[in-house]
């Protein structure tokens, strides 16, 4: 054996290992780079996006295994009796909603709403050129054009793992090294 | 009140490496297995540098013990060179003195069969040395034995055993005394046949009865000593051809025409010197 041929190895070793110490690290601190970059940015698109702030805090991360984990929004994770989700609100800001008829779950009460406020739950349908705005408005059941589609989770998602990439090299240049 | 989540949104915060990081990742593994490859090569390299070492190693080995055993080749064959020459040196001398001992043996064999009344003329003479006188006298006795049938008597030799037997013997014996002589020779050779092929072939040797050159040289000294004046000449030393008998000579017989190789059992009655002779002849003793 020549005195070249270690050298080689232990270049050929330590060149093979990058991937796997890399890997390694990026697992060990996962939860604190989606905590730290990717979470606010996704919340900070949903603000920008004028969702609710239970939406935004709705985003969260949860590891699930080597290397992998999920992102996900949990408003309106609220079950029925029968198993279901009951309002997925987090799931219609994201993704929208048709045009649908709402009405009250008390047969004998009514909605009622402020008219011209600009709320987006307020239906043209049963606005009448005689309300002003401000003006209280009550309904016993009518139809709502519904959410429009937001994509917030996938753009904010799209844009914070950008930023996490931006910043993982920073980040982990002087961990890896000191690994 | 039960209250819930209404809307979820599920979040996830987790990090995955940068670009930068996944490919500095992407780098780092790259260089690493670069370095991972360079190191292979590099090991390999080594690996194959060793190799390659351990193969000169051996390649330098192997030569170096194939030259060794180049070395101690040559150093065995010359060894053994020497082994041989010597051995060839030792079984020369071992022959050469078989030879002479064969030699030596003949050569007593033969000075027994000329008889020492011939040597004690031949020394007279002064001419020739004995050797020459006793083959003159096989090579007579060898014309009498082809006269008297036997073609060859080296034919003989080389096939001895068609030709042993009474009835060889007995005609070498009707051949005279010097058929008497080649049948002594042809019972040394029977009695004992490791000997025939050193007989023949010291009858064969330059200057020996067998010898072809010998006998045409003693032909016409035979021939010669038919001639009385030439005969004188000749033992008056005016003849350059020096005779090689003077066997049953008669100084101043006129009627003396020819030489004891002829006929051996002429009686020598004459044993004067050569200078006392030639004074003899021409005073008309």
């Amino acid at each position: 054996m020549t005195t070249l041929e270690p050298l080689l190895n232990e270049s050929i070793r330590k060149l093979e290992a990058v991937e796997k110490k890399t890997n390694e690290y990026l697992d060990k601190h996962m939860i604190r780079f989606f905590r730290n970059f990717v979470i606010p940015e996704m919340k900070s698109v949903a603000m920008a996006m004028n969702l609710p702030p239970e939406f935004a805090d709705g985003i969260k991360f949860r590891k699930t295994g080597k290397n992998t984990g999920q992102i996900i929004n949990t408003w309106g994770g609220t079950y029925n009796s029968s198993g279901k989700l009951a309002t997925p609100l987090a799931l219609w800001f994201n993704y929208g909603t048709p045009r649908h008829w709402i009405a009250p779950k008390n047969p004998d009460g009514v909605l009622t709403w402020i008219a011209g406020a600009g709320g987006r739950n307020a239906s043209a349908i049963f606005y009448q050129g005689s309300a002003k705005p401000g003006q209280r408005m009550f309904s016993k059941g009518h139809y709502v054009s519904g959410l429009p589609r937001t994509e917030a989770m996938e753009i904010g998602l799209e844009r914070g793992m950008k930023r996490l990439k931006e910043s993982i090299a920073k980040v982990s240049e002087g961990e890896l090294k000191d690994e | 009140m039960n209250e819930d989540a209404v809307l979820t949104f599920e979040v996830k915060l987790s990090a995955s490496s940068s670009s930068e990081i996944k490919n500095l990742i992407a780098e780092a593994k790259q260089a690493k297995e670069e370095n991972a490859q360079d190191r292979a090569n590099l090991s390999a390299q080594k690996k194959l540098q060793r190799e390659q070492n351990d193969i000169d190693k051996d390649f330098a080995s192997f030569y170096k013990r194939i030259e060794r055993e180049e070395i101690k080749a040559e150093k065995d064959h010359r060894k053994m060179i020497l082994k041989q020459a010597k051995q060839y040196s030792k079984q020369q001398a071992k022959q050469q003195k078989a030879d002479d001992d064969e030699d030596e043996l003949i050569a007593d064999l033969l000075k027994q069969l000329s008889g020492e009344a011939e040597d004690e003329a031949i020394a007279l003479a002064g001419f020739v040395p004995p050797s020459r006188n006793l083959a003159g006298k096989i090579t007579g006795g060898l014309d009498d034995i082809d006269n008297h049938g036997v073609n060859n008597l080296k034919q003989f030799a080389q096939n001895p055993a068609g030709m042993i037997g009474n009835q060889l013997l007995g005609m070498l014996g009707r051949a005279g005394p010097y058929g008497a002589l080649a049948a002594a020779i042809i019972s040394i050779v029977i009695s004992a046949p490791e000997l025939y092929k050193a007989v023949i072939e010291a009858l064969a040797a330059k200057g020996a009865p067998l010898n072809q050159d010998w006998r045409m040289s003693m032909e016409e000294q035979n021939s010669l000593g038919f001639d009385r004046a030439l005969q004188f000449r000749r033992i008056t030393g005016d003849s350059p051809i020096i005779t090689v008998d003077t066997h049953g000579y008669i100084a101043g017989d006129p009627s003396f025409t020819g030489n004891s190789l002829v006929d051996s059992e002429i009686t020598r009655t004459n044993r004067i010197g050569i200078q006392n002779q030639s004074l003899h002849f021409w005073n008309g003793i």
